[in-house]
């Protein structure tokens, strides 16, 4: 019975779904909040692009209605940490549904085996979600209300439209990627292949000289230098400058990061057991996660440019805010999932570091600084680039935003400790 | 004979989930003493229990019941400090299923015991790479496991074990995903060992021409020692064939049964 047992896969895997529960319950509060907000501050009038000329479009992006141009940003990035949550979610059941597709089992079995799973944690995190939404509204209107603003966020039937058929659009995207899931761990471990093997990293292929990856180097660095003297600018820019210094930063980390990484390891890790397992394991870990570090980086800096770029109303500047600490909560999150999908099956590594003679302590000592080194790296980037987006912006809400983006960082820091101490321990 | 012995057993017993519905007994009053210097093989059909035996010999995991000593030091009396000691000083391990990091490189794998043992750093590049060379590695040492096949993989990992050159290796199967040139050098490797550095050995194998590069042979059938041979000076094709008609015997009774 496929339903039995979708439940007992969901119950052996109980953290892990408690997570993605979280994620999903933190999603439906944004997106509920966010329709009504947004639908509140657009009631003030609105600017047309006319004939597509370039300052209509500049001036609607700097003065006009915000939300039609934060919803697809918001909507794209709880869809992306949705599909982290998710991989976190079910790829530690690779090799079930493998063993079930050799069993037999059709692909749209192995889908709903997943969907099973995924559904139930669905019918639990909405409604609280929705609870939640309504609370924080009641809260919002509170704060407004204090403000002597005038404006009150409403429940509007238009916002709950926008917000079903948004839900509908992320559960239908699950759903893909469950078949598409399905469809791949069964063929890849068919195969007899290996789903966590790590991509080669660094090269460009045919440019493999000396000389061209000097010169890329030195632009992947300048890449992502140069952005900082544009927060200084603060303007709508900021948005573009976050994205640039992301490609920038992403060179700098593939050709100089991981090579000074793997030199470290040479030199200094010949000395010491515990550099060269913490190295590698960071190298690895780095490479596989530092994506969703760079998405956390591009969303707050361009929440910021919306903050700081131009003249919000109260109800505006209420939504942006209250957006950037959902969505660096939820952002981190999705890093610690991420990160967590590799470690899951990081046990083994460290067993095998105790055969060759390598002491518990020692162990224990690699494993806090693996993740220790691994958040420093996110927030010394964090700091970085947000920090001076932050300082050049001059807003008001600057120490706020700061502790919205630290403080999950750190909640997260600790959590991953406590994740990974767990699978360590098998 | 009169050498020392660095390794015994007194009635060791192994039991899998001894508190479970599907407890399995692995093995059972097994009494086996290894000399220094000896080169050991040991033979068995699958399931039992060559492994359970080799890691219980090599502080790899404890008996449930029963002593071991290494160098008449019951192994349940040693610290995991000693323990860790006794593993990357004087042990080099190969396990059946290589046990690599794949996190790591070929080269970091090979070095790490000898960064353990505190070696100094160009000592340690000297060695890894005179010891893939030897094995065939060389090539490989940048890359990671998962980017290898089997057989390399096998190499690195038998490079790991003999990369401090242990005084006492023991090795599960070392053999069983090389080709046949492959396992002879390594075979050769592990008789220079013997001979030159006096390393004692004790490998599995099911492999009877493996088998016939040992001084020793012990079978092992339902967690129980149940033949032993020694080669006694015999040429290599006279043991060889003797180990053939002692495993196909054991086959053909298990046929007739
Ligand atoms: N970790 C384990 N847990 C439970 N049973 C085990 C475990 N390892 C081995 N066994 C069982 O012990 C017996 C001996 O296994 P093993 O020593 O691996 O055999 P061999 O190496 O000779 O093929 C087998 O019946 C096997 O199923
Ligand atoms: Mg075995």
């Amino acid at each position: 019975m496929i339903f039995k047992e979708a439940l007992r896969s969901l119950k052996n895997s109980r953290s892990k779904a408690i997570f993605f529960a979280l994620t999903f319950f933190i999603t439906t509060a944004l997106l509920f909040v966010y329709f009504n907000m947004a639908e509140a501050a657009g009631t003030e009038g609105e600017v047309y692009v006319s004939d597509n000329n370039l300052a209509d479009i500049i001036q609607l992006l700097s003065k006009g209605n915000i939300s039609n141009l934060m919803m697809v940003f918001v909507v794209i990035m709880c869809s992306i940490d949705l599909f982290f949550a998710n991989d976190f979610f079910v790829k530690n059941k690779a090799k079930e549904l493998a063993v079930r597709l050799i069993c037999g089992a059709t692909y749209i079995q192995l889908t709903m085996y997943l969907l099973i799973q995924t559904v139930i944690l669905l019918l639990v995190s909405i409604p609280l979600g929705i609870l939640t939404g309504f609370g924080l509204l009641h809260v919002f209107n509170m704060i407004l209300a204090a403000g002597n603003t005038g404006m009150v966020i409403g429940i509007s039937s238009f916002a709950m439209v926008e917000f079903i058929s948004i839900m509908v659009f992320v559960v239908f995207v699950i759903t893909l990627l469950n078949c598409s899931f399905a469809y791949k761990s069964g063929a890849v471990l068919l195969a007899g292949g290996n789903i966590g093997a790590m991509k080669k990293s660094g090269g460009y292929g045919f440019t493999n000289t000396k000389f061209f990856q000097l010169i890329l180097n030195l632009i992947g660095i300048a890449a992502a230098v140069l952005p900082i003297a544009g927060f200084f600018r603060s303007s709508g820019g900021l948005a573009v400058m976050a994205i640039i210094a992301c490609v920038g930063l992403d060179r700098t980390v593939t050709n100089v990061l991981i090579p000074a990484m793997n030199r470290y390891v040479r030199k200094t890790g010949t000395k010491s057991t515990k550099e060269t397992a913490v190295t590698g394991f960071l190298r690895r870990d780095i490479q596989f996660s530092k994506i969703t570090i760079y998405l956390v980086l591009i969303d707050l800096i361009v929440l910021l440019s919306m903050l700081s770029g131009r003249e919000n109303n109260a109800v505006e500047e209420l939504m942006i805010v209250f957006t950037f600490i959902s969505i660096s909560i939820m952002q981190w999150m999705t890093v610690m999932f991420r990160l967590e999908t590799d470690l899951s099956s990081r046990k083994k590594e460290y067993d095998i570091l105790g055969q060759i003679g390598t002491d518990e302590s020692t162990r224990t000592k690699i494993m806090h600084s693996e993740i220790f080194r691994f958040y420093l790296f996110a927030g010394i980037l964090t700091v970085i680039y947000l920090g001076t987006a932050l300082i050049a912006s001059h807003t008001a809400q600057a120490p706020l935003l700061a502790a919205a983006a630290v403080i999950p960082l750190i909640a997260v820091a600790v959590t991953t400790d406590l994740y990974y101490r767990s699978v360590l321990k098998g | 004979m009169d050498t020392e012995v660095i390794l015994k057993t007194v009635n060791l017993k192994k039991v899998y989930n001894p508190e479970s519905m599907n407890a399995v007994t692995a093995l059972h009053d097994v009494n086996v003493e290894v000399h220094k210097g000896e080169f050991l093989g040991v033979m068995g059909p699958s399931g039992s229990g060559k492994s359970t035996f080799i890691n219980m010999i090599s502080t790899m995991d404890y008996p449930t019941d029963g002593r071991v000593y290494i160098n008449n030091k019951n192994v349940m009396n040693m610290t995991a400090n000693e323990i860790g000691h006794f593993r990357y000083e004087n042990l080099g391990f190969i396990f059946q299923d290589f046990n690599l990091l794949d996190t790591h490189t070929m080269f970091e794998n090979i070095a790490m015991p000898m960064t353990l043992a505190k070696v100094k750093p160009e000592v340690i590049e000297k060695r890894v790479n005179e010891i893939a060379e030897r094995l065939n590695i060389k090539q490989l040492l940048n890359k990671i496991p998962p980017e290898c096949s089997g057989g390399q993989r096998q190499r690195a990992a038998i490079c790991r074990a003999l990369i401090n050159d242990p005084g006492l290796i023991v090795a599960d199967e070392p053999t069983g995903a090389l080709d046949s040139e492959n396992s002879e050098e390594l075979m050769e490797l592990f008789e220079k060992m013997n001979r030159e550095n006096g390393s004692t050995i004790v490998m599995v194998t099911h492999d009877s021409f493996v088998a016939s590069f040992t001084s020793r042979l012990i079978f092992i059938k339902d967690g129980q020692i149940s033949q032993e041979i020694t080669r006694d000076g015999m040429d290599q094709d006279t043991y060889f064939r003797k180990i053939v008609e002692i495993s196909s015997s054991s086959r053909t009774r298990r046929k007739t049964a």
